[in-house]
């Protein structure tokens, strides 16, 4: 029986109906198939109608009367027409009514995706409810996600733990990158599950997360509009949940790299001295400022017994971490050539360049380095420069030269042969050596900071003990720049002889 | 009025049970029943607790799923009634209700709900429900 006939409003205009008919019949009441299906006045099914009127549209449904009286047939057709309009506007309500649950239950069934994700942060366990919800959601024997990560292996996660054809998901990855709507169909040889003919592809949108397909097969039962619909909506939402677990795993990578720069960073400002040693004919004061968390800059200050000190200051070659790592070795090589070799510049060169030259070519890098040896017995300055530039020396009263290099950079030769330079170091002279990154700072218009900026201001403070002159420069150089950001490391080491010497 | 069955009007013996709907709101009671017939339950619908308890009395009813809110005797006076009942005391009653209060709840545990449902319900939901209190029950004669 129809379901229409069941419901309330039919029931009760064939009641309403059945008064007055009684009044003209003995019995009244509604057929299927010329048997009774309901029928008035209460009480034994009656005699088989003597009248009949066949509801339009209905399955064999029929009004019918028994020992009517005269006249009855086109009242009766016409309530017939009335309960046919009834029974079709139930029906229209039946259909609106399977819509609208389809439709809520989509909408809930979004809702409980979302929500059973919304914590899901990780990758994998994202994919796995993505597919279990997916053939939960549309009835089918499996649902499975398919997603090629960008520079990413193809991983295929299915709601039943099943295996589909890695051919055939190739495929339908494949025809995903270019595809703009859902694909459905009921082809053995198509469906990514060689055991179901049934299947529904949806392409999954991310924006830097790679292709996905988002799909689900079943056997013998073709997927509906209504189950590409929800496809559609499935998978608009599932491109969100992917791109928050791939934005989550880039975070947790990021704060990863981000912890190892920070340990990087405070590793290598420890390999920079904190102590100054301190000598009556001497000031010495340097600053490192990476234009990133680590860099290639380098200097090094230490006591030569009581009564001389040694500096330097290097520069390597590159940025970043390549940089700082090659810095490390500059650095641990003077160290080591402090212990080893004669207490000469031109020697400790040639040790570091002895111990660096074979790494250096063979990672194609190379270093310039400024070294220093201060004797108080001699007020003299020792020096060997390797490549590098800026370094100006200011005898007090002026004006500046420049030492130039002697020496090709830490890298370029096997071995060193420069036979050092001696200065005089008179109360008030200085010795500013600074790295490339302080005199190729640019103002806003492109302008250099340049060598000759450098010499004037040095000249503006040459009276001014050595920390200062360090921090003035930094604050000269930052000035110029107007806020644009430090293209390079900037490193600088000062030598101050005080006036007052005694 | 005469029926071939104690079925309603010419319906086939629903495998499933047969299920009273009570609601006021009629959207709701169409998308409930809507729900049930797919699954090839028998359904009655009733527009209040008065109506539905006319209909208890009527006919075998095997669940009962009412709306908590109504105006002429609410879900919970449907409930009371029907637990107060010899002849129905047995019958699970799904109560239903659109209030978010977290109280709503626990006075249907209170008054004997069999299950407690918040608007709207998904198919899904509602069928499991439907299907493991009917078996309970069944399991329980």
């Amino acid at each position: 029986m129809p379901s229409a006939v069941r419901s309330a409003l039919v029931r009760s205009a064939l009641e309403r109906l059945s008064s007055p008919w009684l009044q003209e019949a003995a019995a009244f009441g509604l057929l299927q198939g010329r048997t009774w299906m309901v029928s008035w006045p209460p009480g034994p099914a009656p005699a088989p109608p003597d009248l009949t009127a066949a509801i339009p549209d209905s399955q064999q449904l029929e009004l019918g009367l028994v020992a009517p009286k005269p006249g009855a047939k086109l009242r009766l057709e016409a309530d017939a027409a009335t309960i046919a309009a009834l029974i079709r506007s139930e029906q229209d309500g039946d259909l609106l009514a399977a819509e609208l649950v389809d439709r809520q239950d989509e909408i809930l069934a979004l809702y409980d995706l979302a929500r059973s994700s919304r914590n899901k942060l990780d990758l994998p366990l994202t994919l796995q409810t993505v597919a279990a919800e997916m053939g939960r959601l549309l009835k089918a024997d499996i649902g499975f996600i398919a997603l090629v990560p960008e520079n990413g292996q193809p991983q295929v996660v299915t709601s039943s733990g099943a295996t589909l054809e890695p051919g055939r998901v190739g495929g339908w990855l494949d025809k995903m990158r270019r595809a703009t709507k859902v694909h459905v169909g009921q082809d053995a040889a198509e469906s990514p599950s060689a055991r179901h003919d049934c299947w529904v592809v949806a392409p999954v949108r991310t924006r830097n997360a790679g292709v996905a397909a988002l799909g689900a097969a079943r056997a013998a039962r073709p997927f509906s509009t209504p189950d590409v619909k929800l496809s559609l909506a499935i998978a608009e939402q599932v491109g969100a949940l992917i791109e928050n677990a791939f934005a989550h795993r880039e975070n947790l990578a990021e704060a990863a790299r981000n912890a190892e720069m920070q340990l990087a960073a405070q590793v290598q400002h420890d390999l920079l001295p904190r102590v100054w040693p301190s000598l009556p004919g001497i000031q010495v004061h340097a600053a490192a400022r990476p234009a990133s968390a680590v860099g290639g800059d380098f200097y090094d200050v230490l006591p030569l017994g009581t009564h001389g000190l040694f500096a330097c200051l290097g520069d390597v070659s590159g940025k970043g971490v390549p940089a700082a790592i090659v810095m490390a070795m500059a650095h641990a090589a003077f160290r080591c050539a402090l212990r080893t070799s004669p207490p000469e510049p031109q020697w400790l060169l040639r040790s570091a360049v002895g111990s660096l030259y074979d790494d250096f070519v063979a990672l194609e890098m190379f270093a310039t380095a400024f070294l220093v040896l201060y004797d108080e017995r001699t007020r003299t300055l020792r020096y060997v420069n390797a490549g590098h530039a800026p370094a100006i020396y200011r005898p007090h009263g002026g004006p500046s030269l420049l030492l130039d290099a002697d020496e090709p950079p830490i890298g370029m030769l096997a071995s060193s042969n420069s036979p050092g330079h001696v200065l005089r170091w008179r109360p008030g002279d200085l010795l500013v050596v600074a790295t490339d990154g302080f005199t190729d700072s640019t103002a806003p218009d492109g302008t250099y900071y340049g060598v000759d900026r450098l010499a004037d201001a040095i000249a503006r403070i040459a009276q001014r003990d050595a920390h200062v002159i360090v921090s003035t420069l930094l604050e000269d150089v930052d000035a110029f720049r107007q806020g644009r950001p430090a293209g390079d490391d900037q490193t600088i080491l000062v030598l101050k002889a005080p006036v007052d010497v005694p | 009025m005469t029926s071939q069955a104690d079925a309603p009007l010419g319906s086939p013996a629903s495998p499933g049970g047969r299920i009273l709907v009570v609601d006021d709101d009629p959207v709701t009671r169409r998308v409930l029943s809507s729900m049930l017939e797919r699954a090839h339950y028998d359904v009655m619908a009733s527009t209040d607790g008065h109506e539905a308890w006319t209909e208890l009395a009527a006919a075998r009813i095997d669940l009962v799923i009412t709306d908590r809110e109504m105006p002429a005797m609410n879900g919970l006076e449907l409930l009371r009634a029907v637990r107060q009942s010899p002849r129905h005391g047995g019958v699970p009653v799904i109560m239903l209700t659109g209030t978010t209060l977290e109280s709503a709840g626990d006075e249907a545990d209170a008054e004997g709900a069999s299950a407690f449902l918040t608007k709207p319900v998904s198919s899904r939901e509602l069928l499991e429900i439907v299907e493991r209190l009917l078996r309970e029950t069944t399991a329980g004669a």
